[in-house]
């Protein structure tokens, strides 16, 4: 074509283009003067600086963002936090490829295909909204509240909660993660202590520390690891009980690699031998504990020789082991752990064991052992309508059965529990479960069976989900919200009452991108479709402040100190006085009568779990320390470094079987599920009944550009799971795998006895 | 009129507000590419939501990723990501003509805004800047857009506006070189 041509329009196309309206005509305003730009002074070198919080794990370290030109150039922590300082993990820095990740959610969307297709169009927040306000009106009119059911996570999820609370459902929340992880470990040691004592344990002033499968150093939540190192640094002694040889159990003195299941057999024997050998701390017992002479009696058949049968491991390593910790008696730091849903069936007494056996060592409110939060008293915003919403509600009936019967204390958690409500979805039963909200969980890769939970999804008449990438609830989605990430919105005054008290707010670094809006404009604007008075507050800054407002603080003030306030910990007791514990005795409760009365144990008892069938090994997972879950999967920098889990695989298994390290194999369950091809890494570090899997890798998301189809998933192994019964958390140890190499099954062959005490896990013969 | 053309290609690659064919955009496009030679197939057949949809899947968000993200950003630097030096281009160029788009929520160097620049350009007369803008920035990266995006195969009316874009940006940038030599 040539110049003349390109010049010439005809008239008709004239005529087209003079009536069209060209609305991007007025996107251009002259440039304001304080467009100043830092330009020439490199990297984040003359940036502005923000003070928030990460949320690239759930520790929430207080950060600074660097701030050029409107874009975030760098994250640093924020040097006045008495945690974490100046420092950021790998995931906190890596914060910018989260925000400027082009795959991230953009726009409310709705879906046009079928579910689970993946086909959608963009559409505006009113359209959003409406449609979910209306799907939740009509479900609640035709089948009652309790067939609305929320799954929820994170810093954004409180304002959703209380939506779904004011609905009347019983499952205004149940958050997953609290279900699926910690869930077991807070039971027991409520019941024990009184309160979470989730990581309250002082390892920097530790003598000695005691770590059940733990993945620390592993998972980095930095503060916490850095106390741990503080304490090895100090010479303090550390056993780890882990089949695997952990990052911990490189740093131990001693290493006891223990057949999975059976902790709590070892815990038992234990407890019995500083018993039976006066190694345990008779004043603190006498003064604190209630029930001594119960769990003496209890656990006196528990020796070492049977535990040394239960758990594969030798009499003088242990004895080497709990004589090694209970010299450095009360400074013993015994780990409470953190993800404790691991067979459903015996966790929280497995947790127990692990209270009782602390309690013993008195290692407690003491330097070294657990230690009590300090509290922080914040003021209630009234705004969020936690009044209203006892109004709404009053006349709500409960259910006929409640999905929570049969758990004898999930009414102390808020919610139902996760599993009960993804089988009454599927089942309908004992009541239906029609619509769902899901904020801030992946539960296709949280929860045990996503089969199951797919099948679910597809009785579903409405599925929404607010999201800040779109993972794989998402593609099962009718309405997706696109949700600002931590870097754009303010959320939650985020306090910490643990060893160096703070309180500091998450505020936004940039303004929210796209359409992307925070959590409490999203929740404020559906409250008000669904015809709820709630946050009345104008926006996050007023409903913050309130808050701030009763510690003579407020959001100004806050950034005038450096975006963080400090308090003095009192994290320590007088043990000459009554501990005043808020539990049923103001005790350590050695004894449960509470148990008792449900008819549950009230001293722990070991009661074995099926080891592997003929042919398979354990499937057990664990950490990475650059992800946290699948949700940082898709992250550039962090794929970069990480891009897939490797599975462990016991050397001389490899040997037998025929497999290298290096080698790519697919993994077979024991209900003939397939994975992923997944890279071998062969290692002594791991016992030759069990593999070993990272987990959160094997996306199925294909809107994740940067992570789909990467590595394999533990989650889609885990089919087979028992319900605990005290909360109904879902266990995740209890899938055994086989290898396929080049389409040829591999066996694993069994190197290490079974004891009778253990039953097999039995095969169901394929029909 | 070239200002109007580049205005025009900056709403089609605008998310849809307005039905297209009602909107009178398909017939435009129609016509302007016939006028420039352009051997497309017809368009006519796009309805409203079809547009939002294929637009969605082509830009927004999409199973195996957008296969066309419409942002400088992320050809023009090696990290592929949003904001990077594509923005900062853009936006320089922006400042060198005293303007600064509204903060809508698109970035500021989505394609949308980049065409509308150029009309800019072409309505105040800034020949100079306009080829600047279009050898050292705009041209730089639409071309490995244009690929990726007919790589996915769009609908006549995206491809059509792409090769349209295409030419129409090509033939500014020959023809600023030429009137300059004629003026030399």
């Amino acid at each position: 074509m040539n110049r003349r041509r390109f010049l010439k329009l005809s008239a008709a196309t004239c005529a087209a283009l003079a009536s069209l309206e060209l609305e991007n005509k007025g996107i251009f305003r002259p440039v304001a003067s304080d467009a100043a730009t830092c330009k020439g002074l490199p990297g984040s070198l003359g940036a502005k600086e923000v003070t928030s919080v990460c949320e690239m794990c759930f520790w929430r370290c207080p950060i600074v963002a660097k701030i050029k030109d409107n874009k975030l150039v760098k994250i640093e922590g924020n040097p006045k936090s008495p945690t974490n300082g100046h420092r950021v993990c790998a995931r906190g820095n890596s914060g910018i490829q989260l925000l400027y990740d082009p795959d991230r959610m953009k726009y409310p969307m709705k879906r046009v295909g079928a579910r689970g297709e993946g086909k959608w169009a963009r559409i505006t927040w009113d359209e959003a909204l409406d449609e979910i306000a209306h799907n939740m009106k009509e479900v609640k009119k035709k089948y009652g509240p309790h067939a609305l059911a929320m799954f929820d996570h994170g810093a954004s999820a409180e304002f959703y909660r209380e939506i779904f609370r004011a609905t009347g459902t019983e499952n205004f929340s149940n958050e997953p993660a609290f279900f699926q992880c910690l869930g077991p470990v807070s039971m027991a040691y409520l019941t024990t202590y009184g309160y979470q004592v989730s990581e309250r344990v002082d390892m920097a002033n530790a003598k000695a520390m005691l770590f059940f499968g733990s993945h620390l150093g592993e998972n980095v939540h930095l503060s916490h690891v850095r106390e741990y190192m503080k304490g090895l640094l100090r010479g303090a002694k550390l056993v780890v009980v882990d089949p695997r040889f952990s990052a911990a159990a490189g740093k131990a003195d001693m290493w006891l690699p223990i057949r999975p299941g059976t902790d709590t057999a070892l815990i038992l024997a234990w407890i019995n031998y500083v018993i039976q050998h006066d190694l345990y701390d008779k004043e603190f017992v006498h003064k604190h504990c209630k029930g001594f002479e119960q769990l003496r009696k209890s656990v006196r058949d528990c020796t070492m020789d049977w535990a040394a049968r239960i758990c594969d491991l030798n009499v003088d390593d242990m004895t080497k082991a709990i004589k090694m910790v209970a010299e450095a008696r009360p400074r013993v730091s015994l780990h409470p752990g953190r993800h404790a849903a691991w067979y459903g069936k015996g966790d929280v007494q497995r947790h127990r064991a692990m209270g009782i056996l602390t309690a013993l060592f008195g290692s407690v409110g003491v330097p070294g052992g657990l230690y009590f939060p300090t509290p922080i008293h914040l003021g209630e915003a009234d705004c969020l309508g936690e009044d209203e919403v006892d109004d709404l509600i009053e006349d709500v009936k409960p259910p006929e059965t409640s999905l929570k019967d049969g758990y004898a204390f999930a009414d102390i958690f808020p919610g139902s529990p996760t599993d009960a409500i993804i089988k009454a979805t599927k089942t309908g039963k004992p009541y239906p479960v029609k619509l769902w909200g899901v904020c801030g969980v992946n539960l296709l890769q949280t929860i045990s069976n996503p089969y199951q939970t797919m099948d679910a999804i597809k009785k579903l008449d409405f599925i929404f989900t607010i999201e800040v990438l779109p993972t794989e609830p998402a593609i099962w989605a009718d309405i997706i919200l696109p949700e600002a990430t931590y870097l754009e919105r303010y959320d939650a005054v985020h306090k910490k009452g643990n060893l160096y008290p703070y309180v500091t707010v998450r505020q936004p670094v940039v303004d929210p991108m796209f359409e992307s809006k925070p959590p409490y404009w999203i929740a404020r604007n559906l409250a008000k479709r669904l015809g709820y008075n709630l946050f009345t507050c104008k926006d996050e800054r007023e409903f913050l402040n309130e808050q701030l407002e009763e510690i003579d603080l407020s959001l100004d003030k806050l950034s005038k100190a450096g975006g963080i306030v400090t308090f003095k910990a009192n994290p320590y007791k007088d043990l000459n006085k009554p501990l005043g514990l808020n539990t049923d005795s103001g005790k350590v409760e050695l004894y449960a009568e509470s148990y008792d009365d449900e008819d549950l144990d009230p001293i722990p008892r070991f009661e074995p779990v099926p080891a592997p069938p003929k042919g398979y090994a354990r499937l057990v997972y664990g950490r990475v320390p650059m992800h946290t879950f699948s949700r940082t999967m898709n992250n550039l920098w962090l794929s970069n470094e990480c891009p897939e889990g490797k599975l462990w695989i016991n050397d001389e298994i490899a040997t037998r079987i025929g497999v290298k390290d290096g080698e790519t194999v697919i993994m077979e369950n024991q209900a003939g599920y397939r994975s992923n091809p997944v890279t071998l890494f062969v290692t002594a570090g791991i016992r030759p009944d069990t593999v070993y899997l990272p987990h959160g890798f094997g996306s199925r998301s294909p809107l994740l550009t940067k992570t789909y189809g990467k590595g394999a998933s533990d989650q889609f192994m885990i089919t087979n799971y028992r319900q605990d019964p005290f909360m109904g958390a879902s266990g995740h140890r209890s899938n055994f795998v086989c290898l396929i190499k080049d389409g040829k099954k591999l066996s694993i062959p069994e190197l290490r006895p079974l004891p009778p005490e253990i039953p097999r896990f039995k095969m169901r013969k394929a029909s | 009129m070239h200002s109007k053309i580049s205005y025009f290609l900056s709403r089609i690659f605008s998310y849809p507000e307005q039905d297209p064919v009602r909107a009178g955009l398909t017939q435009a496009l129609a016509g302007l590419a016939a006028d420039m030679d352009l051997d497309a197939a017809p368009s006519t057949d796009i309805t409203w939501d079809l547009a939002r949809v294929e637009y969605t899947r082509l830009f927004v968000n999409a199973v195996g990723g957008v296969p066309a993200p419409p942002y400088a950003s992320v050809y023009r630097s090696g990290a592929r990501i949003l904001m990077q030096q594509g923005l900062d281009e853009a936006i320089g160029y922006y400042r060198q003509a005293g303007v600064e788009p509204d903060s809508g929520p698109e970035p500021a160097d989505h394609i949308s805004v980049e065409l509308a620049f150029v009309a800019r350009l072409l309505e105040t007369g800034n020949r100079k800047l306009l080829k600047d803008f279009l050898r050292d920035h705009l041209l730089k990266w639409y071309p490995v857009f244009f690929e990726r995006l007919l790589a996915a195969q769009p609908h006549p009316y995206y491809e059509t506006a792409a090769r349209l874009t295409r030419l129409f940006l090509q033939n500014l940038c020959q023809e600023d070189s030429y009137e300059q030599t004629t003026v030399s």
